[in-house]
């Protein structure tokens, strides 16, 4: 019996094999060239009124930004063929393909009568030849940049699949002066560097400021009065309030995700400890009770767990526990001292900074610990913060002894590391949400 | 004590200029309701900029301030500007594919020629090629200007993939050659040859939480001239697509490979076998470690 | 209040740097003020002549202001214990005297990390001199964790300089 199942089994793969004549050949690519898509956007057309250079501003934003992900080439105006005089018509698409663009952006800004912007743009589907998205915004004449950020962040989703990060803001701290008596002041500016203002003076020091949710809020800590605390400061009354009325100091502040808490590391005789504050109620819950220092909590996404770093087994190691302070333990067992955990929006990373001797770099590692892999190698890179579609990193650069601290970026396959542009030196900078 | 800074109230010492001034810079905007919130806090946060650049330390700012009254709307997802003309559909004819033909599908790389058994270094034609544009022997002649690019690849896929898989990937382009000259090309080498040729065009989408969102597969049908006769999704692409950001720009990322490098050099007389692929899989997992 | 003003600010990073880059004797630059100091304490006058009893420049001068610590630790070492001895003895000379341990670090650490080791420093200080005597009321802690570094050179010899503890004089002391 056996012997003819076997029988069955070669007669049926012979005739399996003798059939490929009539059937489809199978293919399956694996292997890619990976690029950034040659795009082409020429300046938007002026549609009639306003500033004759508000197309070339908007288009020119928006080639920035795509060219900055690292994940399009927009293609050198010069050398393109067509004119584009009329976004309402199809365009020569051989002749884009001439100059290998594969993507192709037309758009056109009109001054209304009412005074604002009407801004249309198309997304061209080169190789295919046809419109893969179609968007219309007004705004006032002095908003163009926003639109150009939300251009392209409508670009950047349709083209990968994951929302854009363009249209956000980052928070961090500008730093001027020698090492020894550096000036460290809370600043604010756009992902691209523009629109750059402080929010302190610089009297007193101020360090790790994290956006809340709807990035209305900033908490950071302060040395105001000698007395380093965690500060809130809310953007729109431009209030500033010492959140709780701790003893000794706190520090390394972060949002909850649903921004209701602020989960922050008290000192007490010398011991470090993590602790949650309810915003409404003010109450205060405990979370780790560990001798060792315990601090750099950050929240999941879905709020239930909270990673942070620990000393309490001889090193400073990343650990998760439960949002009540349960289930604590170690997940980070890679080499060198780990810390600063910050879990990715989309939940699936945890990135960190990790210390080998005077070395740290900035990787990330599922939550669990596993697959892990580190994203840049200089000198001193720590305090990683995510970009909105948790895609890109940016983190602080700091050159050896201190001298001078930059932000970086980096994607999250350690590809595209770049300098991000802030004026003058910067460090611990954290990423806004995308402005809604 | 002051360690709590209560901030003083300085609303009298607001310059309608000076908030004129920051307004331009950073306008006030309101697109939904949120975002209308949002332009708001702008416009708040600068006022409170002006108030400590003027002032000594005082973190209010007056609640009366002036927002700007600005609105930014999205209209439609699509734009109710139509396309004078209906976009023509994606099968573009073979004629008017004048973009850069790629290269002989044999990627030259000193590195691997030690790898190959016997590469024999003068590269048969296929006879489609001949047929078609005598013209293409010209990527052939000039190999030096893709020479950086293809190194440049080469150390990309090594630091993308396995050692085995590298290697894989990169010995097709010869052995399918010498397959074609000598006619022994077996069904597999015909696939190795179409991969060959198509992942050079193919940028695959990283990234994604959930790799297997990234795979996607076509049914191709091919020209005896080797251009697109026909490209679809298979149904269960299609039906993933339609719900799937990710997969949705997966699938677009392969299409464009696929137009992208037609037409596809393969011994004429196969062409019963290579009319159809189907499934035809671009399958990035492996490039994403 | 919270303010210093910028001339007295400008003297003493004045005084710091003619002092020499490296040294640990010269602390009190960057330490702000008490809350609502009444006298303006700890402000280095222009340095005339001999050095009065019971000043803050007394303290650092004549007593010593800083302990060092191996790195990433915390406890006092044999060496320094003599030092924070001497500190014991002045405090209780002058007991109007009030003063804030400042725990330092140097850069191979998270700037979270090195607040929190920057704190067990301080307090480490603290604690020592209370067992001397030191009412615990007259010492208060605070710390810079890797933001106030002394020197800043990446080798040992500048890391083990910015590793310390600083005893700095916040109230009470003649001027």
């Amino acid at each position: 019996m056996k012997k003819f199942l076997v029988l069955c089994a070669a007669l049926l793969a012979f005739a399996l094999a003798s059939l490929p004549a009539s059937a489809a050949l199978t293919v399956d690519v694996t292997q890619g060239n990976a690029q950034p898509l040659p795009i082409a956007i020429p300046d938007f057309v002026p549609g009639g009124g306003g500033d004759p250079a508000a197309g070339a501003n908007i288009a020119g934003v928006v080639r920035a930004d795509l060219e900055r992900s690292g994940l399009f080439r927009p293609l050198d105006p010069k050398g393109f063929v067509e004119h584009v005089t009329n976004i309402n018509t199809v365009p020569n698409f051989q002749s884009w393909r001439s100059i290998t663009a594969q993507g192709l952006v037309t758009g056109q800004v009109t001054q209304q009568p009412d005074g604002r912007l009407r801004v249309d743009f198309r997304l061209w589907d080169v190789y295919g030849e046809s419109q893969m998205l179609g968007l219309q915004f007004f705004t006032t004449p002095e908003n163009w940049r926003r639109i150009a950020h939300m251009v392209s962040d409508a670009i950047y989703e349709r083209i990968t699949g994951e929302k854009g990060y363009f249209d956000t803001r980052i928070v961090f701290i500008s730093e001027t002066g020698p090492a020894i008596k550096r000036v460290k002041r809370l600043a604010i500016m756009d992902e691209d560097g523009a629109n750059p203002i402080f929010l302190t003076r610089g009297d007193y020091m101020v360090l790790t400021p994290r956006f809340n949710p709807t990035a209305q809020m900033i908490a950071y800590m302060s040395y105001i009065g000698a007395k380093p605390r965690v500060y809130l400061f809310d953007i729109e009354t431009g209030r500033q309030e010492m959140l709780g009325n701790f003893p000794n100091m706190t520090f390394s502040p972060r949002f909850s995700p649903d921004g209701n808490s602020v989960a922050l590391t008290l000192e007490t005789a010398g011991n470090s400890d993590i602790y949650v504050m309810d915003l409404r109620s003010r109450s205060i819950r405990r979370l780790t009770t560990d001798p060792a220092i315990d601090t750099a909590p950050s929240f999941s996404p879905d709020g239930r767990q909270i990673a942070f770093e620990s000393d309490r087994g001889g090193s400073q190691q990343i650990y998760v526990m439960n949002a009540d302070g349960s289930g604590q333990h170690r997940v980070s067992f890679g080499a060198g001292g780990n810390g600063t955990p910050v879990w990715s929006p989309r939940g699936d990373l945890l990135a960190f900074t990790r210390q080998q001797g005077a070395h740290f770099t900035i990787g990330v590692m599922r939550p669990d610990g596993s697959g892990e892999r580190m994203l840049t190698n200089a000198y001193h890179d720590e305090g990683p913060t995510w970009a909105p579609n948790g895609r890109v990193l940016m983190f602080t650069r700091v050159s050896p002894g201190g001298r001078d601290s930059q932000v970086w970026s980096v994607d999250v396959t350690g590809r595209n590391e770049r300098r991000v542009l802030t004026p003058g030196s910067a460090s611990d900078p954290a990423w806004s949400p995308l402005i809604q | 004590m002051s360690s709590n800074p209560s901030p003083t109230r300085r609303k009298a010492a607001q310059p309608a200029v000076r908030r004129a001034s920051f307004t331009r810079q950073r306008p006030t905007t309101a697109r939904s309701q949120p975002f209308g919130i949002f332009g708001s806090i702008l416009f708040h946060g600068l006022i409170l900029a002006a108030a400590f650049l003027t002032f000594q330390r005082n973190l209010s700012t007056p609640e009366d301030s002036h927002v700007v009254p600005v609105d930014l709307v999205t209209v439609a997802d699509q734009t109710n500007v139509a396309a004078q003309a209906p976009p023509t559909p994606p099968a573009p004819e073979p004629e008017k594919m004048d973009m850069p033909t790629p290269p002989a599908p044999e990627p030259i790389q000193p590195q691997m020629q030690d790898v190959e058994p016997a590469p024999e270094p003068p590269v048969p034609k296929f006879d489609i090629q001949k047929e078609k544009k005598p013209d293409t022997d010209k990527p052939v002649e000039k190999p030096q200007t893709k020479k950086e690019a293809q190194q440049d690849f080469a150390a990309l896929l090594n630091k993308l993939t396995t050692p085995d898989k590298a290697q894989k990937n990169v010995k097709p382009g010869p052995r399918v050659i010498q397959g074609v000259g000598a006619g022994t090309m077996m069904t597999a080498d015909l696939a190795d040859a179409l991969k060959s040729q198509m992942y050079r065009c193919w940028s695959p989408p990283t990234g994604a939480p959930d790799a297997r969102d990234l795979v996607v597969d076509y049914d191709l049908n091919l020209n005896p001239d080797g251009t697109v006769a026909r490209l679809q999704m298979t149904p269960s692409t299609a039906a993933q697509a339609a719900g799937n950001g990710y997969t949705r720009a997966a699938a677009e990322a392969a299409s464009r490979a696929i137009y992208q490098c037609q037409p596809y050099r393969l011994p004429a007389d196969r062409y019963n076998v290579w009319r159809e692929i189907n499934p035809l899989r671009f399958d990035p997992r492996q490039m994403m470690q | 209040m919270i303010r210093f003003s910028n001339s007295l600010k400008f003297a003493a990073l004045s005084a710091a740097l003619l002092l020499g880059a490296c040294t640990h004797k010269q602390e009190a630059v960057n330490t702000a003020p008490p809350p609502a100091p009444p006298p303006p304490a700890a402000a280095p006058a222009p340095v005339t002549s001999s050095i009065l009893p019971g000043s803050a420049e007394d303290f650092r001068v004549n007593v010593g202001d800083t302990v060092h610590f191996a790195l990433n630790e915390y406890n006092i070492e044999d060496a320094d214990k003599a030092l924070l001895g001497r500190q014991a003895a002045w405090l209780a000379r002058y007991p109007a005297v009030r003063v804030t341990v400042e725990g330092h670090a140097d850069e191979r650490g998270t700037r979270e990390y090195n607040l929190a080791l920057g704190a067990r420093r301080a307090n480490a200080v603290k604690e020592y001199l209370v067992s001397q005597g030191v009412s615990t009321g007259r010492v208060e802690t605070v710390s810079y964790g890797k933001e106030r570094p002394i020197c800043t050179e990446s080798n040992e010899g500048c890391w083990a300089q910015n590793r310390r503890g600083v005893t700095t004089i916040t109230a009470g002391a003649n001027s």
